[in-house]
């Protein structure tokens, strides 16, 4: 998943307020979008659907009409959803790739996006699995979209652009922008991109770049992987987990084109490990961060931490407070289904993947 | 038959169709006509007139559609293959949402029991499969930069190239880094970003895990660089590799380099060397730098321009190991005053951009300086 929506009372209220733009109108819309490929899904409070299509570094913002609410609501858990989904695209597992996972906001069903096929050939697709665990292939002929393409990097030869590609790790939504994290495949950037929704023809968004500040010795642009926005103190904050392992805070107020952001870390999640997806979610009137990665399979983090956490500046291998969820293991995707549950793509030890619906520790 | 010629046959018997009270109730019969990549069409015929008419008149779609006609990956998921139903006067004609893979059999169910066609009879089930493309192993590794035998210690980024376009997704498990003895070494390859391919998919970027090459955090401090300054290393590519066509590498790849010592400076273009070439030739403009320097950016982040600040055309390369860098103009060089304009974010393989090294002291001046997007090394032709 790229968002959770339910962010807690306090950040839903601060988006609402702070961007009445962020509904459901599309506008101007177009119908049937033609995505190249399709990857990182997010759903904004009003069930728009977010996509990132890498391959044209487009970012579209779709209105799937009844096919968004059409099923039985809710979602189920689903066996072996990668040989189902490839049967429904008339191929076997092996052909396609389970490249994200969203859940409605609305109809509670989970979508998925899928790459089918290799190379060239490769066609996106997107499944809806409603609470009767039917699986319908969405029709992008109704689909009504606006879209808004990357920002292209200059570049001064005129030989040598094509080679190019910017991944999409990660979306929000944020004080009524949209934020975007990726990585490119040639220069090691680090930036947010945030562009205003609805898109304009005008306004083609901004970029902050991202450092790591380490430990009070080094700065170092610092890619981030996934990252979900957080309300402490007044202050719009990004909680951002970097490729290079830490999970860390910065503060998105006041900031402008162009500047320079550090996050700074609250915790380290330790050697070799790799953060994958996070949710955030409240129970028994607390906050916490559901963070799925390599080394541990999922982590619960108490988010309260977030608001007053020191920087770290010693050397040390992990800080902070979370705890594994032993019952998670093999998440690649991960949202919340409910206030009560999530739902995730894991990878079972056969290697299929499967939906599965866990209640939220 | 084509994709073509069974339309045409379509529209002649659409044509005769219409003259008459339609086809009569026959034997059930199942086709696959047309060819990748035209869209690939499952007929069902042997209907009559009047239960093809049942089928109009019922308007279903999607999934009821399934006790009638099914579509399945024969051997595969028990899940219907989505696609398009229409009635024709003589047939139900099922088109799949993508079109059907060259070689894989179908398995499609009639059931001509099920309501509205209520005919007593068993269902039809036939496997059906379009020709096979017939792919051998033939893709091979071309290429790995930085292609000299030193990669620094502290190594961020490389690239694999191939002679055609690969699979998608999970490409670095089939890259591994092998000590001196030839034991693999855990943890060094970046997996969380493992689909960084150009848009062919015919190059790939891998990062050694930035955790570990960043001085100072948990990972570095807890398992040292991947790559210790004077050890000799070896990259492998698994020929296991599907490409494109699913099909294995034709060989494995390897790549012996030394770890050399680490890069921590940021670049600086009065370190460059050019050796300006002579009016009225168009003899290249060289440009050395004192280490290689990113393969990919040196593509399109540099070039040249003239006094006025106008681009010069020409044609970029690269060579020596990507320490040299040559432009060859399309029409000979004039004489006078060029510059040769660089954009800052060219990186060398370990992230040191111009003006700005990937690691920077906090409390230094350069951590709060403002690197501007271009830099400019004046030179002349005469």
């Amino acid at each position: 998943m790229r968002l959770s929506w339910k962010l807690g009372a306090v950040m839903v209220l601060v988006v609402a307020a702070a961007s009445a733009p962020t509904a459901t109108r599309l506008v101007p819309a177009a119908v049937a979008p033609q995505l190249k490929s399709i990857g990182p899904l997010m759903f904004g409070p009003g069930g728009v659907l977010y996509a990132a299509d890498r391959e044209a570094a487009t970012i579209f913002a779709l209105d799937l009409g009844a096919q968004a609410s059409s099923g039985t609501s809710g979602a189920v858990g689903v066996e072996k959803l990668d040989e189902k989904i490839a049967g429904m695209l008339g191929t076997t597992a092996s052909a396609i790739a389970l490249t994200d996972l969203a859940v409605n906001p609305v109809s509670h069903n989970a979508f998925v996006s899928v790459m089918r096929g290799q190379g060239a050939e490769a066609k996106p697709a997107l499944v809806r699995i409603d609470g009767a665990g039917k699986l319908d292939l969405i029709n992008f002929d109704t689909v009504s979209f606006t879209s808004v393409a990357l920002p292209n990097p200059a570049a001064v030869s005129p030989n040598g652009r094509g080679g190019r590609t910017q991944s999409v790790t990660d979306m929000a939504l944020v004080d009524g922008r949209l934020v975007v994290a990726g990585l490119s495949n040639e220069e090691f950037a680090s930036k947010l991109w945030s562009v205003p929704y609805p898109f304009t023809t005008t306004d083609r968004g901004t970029s902050v770049e991202i450092y790591h500040g380490n430990h009070g010795q080094f700065e170092t642009r610092a890619p981030v992987m996934t990252f979900l926005p957080y309300r402490a103190a007044n202050q719009s904050m990004i909680v951002a987990a970097y490729t290079c392992t830490p999970l860390v805070k910065f503060s998105l107020d006041a900031l402008k084109p162009g500047d320079k952001v550090v996050g700074h870390t609250m915790m380290d999640l330790g050697a070799g490990n790799q953060p994958i997806d996070m949710i955030q979610y409240a129970k028994g009137g607390q906050n916490f961060l559901l963070m799925a990665n390599s080394r541990y399979g999922v982590i619960k983090v108490p988010t309260a931490q977030f608001a007053t956490a020191p920087d770290i500046t010693a050397k040390v291998e992990t800080a902070g407070t979370f705890e594994p969820v032993a019952a998670m293991t093999g998440i690649e995707q991960l949202d919340l289904l409910d206030a009560q549950r999530s739902a995730a793509i894991a990878r079972a030890q056969d290697g299929s993947r499967s939906l599965a619906v866990t209640a939220l520790p | 038959m084509s994709a073509r010629s069974a339309l045409a046959v379509l529209v002649l018997l659409f044509a005769a169709a219409c003259q008459s009270r339609g086809p009569e109730a026959g034997v059930v019969h199942v086709a696959l006509d047309g060819s990748p990549p035209a869209a690939t069409v499952i007929r069902v015929s042997g209907l009559s007139g009047a239960e093809l008419r049942a089928l109009a008149a019922a308007n279903l779609d999607g999934h009821a559609w399934d006790p009638i006609l099914t579509i399945t990956v024969a051997g595969g998921a028990e899940t219907p293959v989505t696609g398009h139903v229409t009635i024709t006067s003589t047939a139900i004609e099922f088109r799949p949402a993508f079109p059907f893979d060259p070689g894989r059999p179908y398995t499609v169910r009639v059931n001509p029991e099920s309501p509205p066609l209520h005919r007593g009879e068993a269902p039809t089930v036939v496997t059906l499969a379009t020709p096979a493309a017939g792919h051998a192993a033939s893709t091979a590794v071309t290429a790995m930069f930085p292609s000299g035998d030193v990669w620094p210690e502290n190594m961020l980024r490389f690239y694999v190239h191939f002679s055609a376009p690969m699979s998608r997704g999970g490409g670095t498990r089939f890259v591994h880094l092998l000590d001196q003895s030839g034991a693999e070494i855990p943890d060094a390859i970046l997996a969380a970003f493992s689909d960084l391919w150009n848009q062919d998919a015919t190059r790939l970027t891998v990062f050694l895990d930035p955790g570990r090459v960043k001085r100072g955090i948990g990972p570095n401090v807890k398992m040292g660089r991947a790559l210790v300054r004077g050890h000799r290393y070896t990259m492998t590519i698994d020929p296991a590799w599907p490409d494109a066509q699913g099909q294995p590498l034709a060989a494995p790849f390897r790549k012996a380099f030394t770890a050399g010592p680490a890069a921590y400076a940021a670049l600086a273009t009065n370190t460059w060397r050019l050796s300006a070439p002579r009016a009225g030739t168009r003899d290249a403009l060289t440009v050395t730098f004192p280490a290689p320097l990113d393969r990919a950016l040196l593509d399109r982040a540099i070039g040249v321009e003239d006094a006025s600040g106008n681009a010069v055309a020409g044609q970029t390369g690269v060579r020596a190991q990507e320490t040299e860098w040559t432009f060859v103009p399309s029409s000979p060089w004039r004489s006078g005053d060029f510059r040769l304009v660089a954009l800052t974010l060219l990186e060398d393989p370990v992230g040191n951009k111009i003006g700005r090294a990937f690691e920077v002291l906090t409390d230094s001046p350069a951590a709060g300086a403002t690197n501007p997007d271009l830099a400019r090394v004046p030179f002349s032709v005469r």
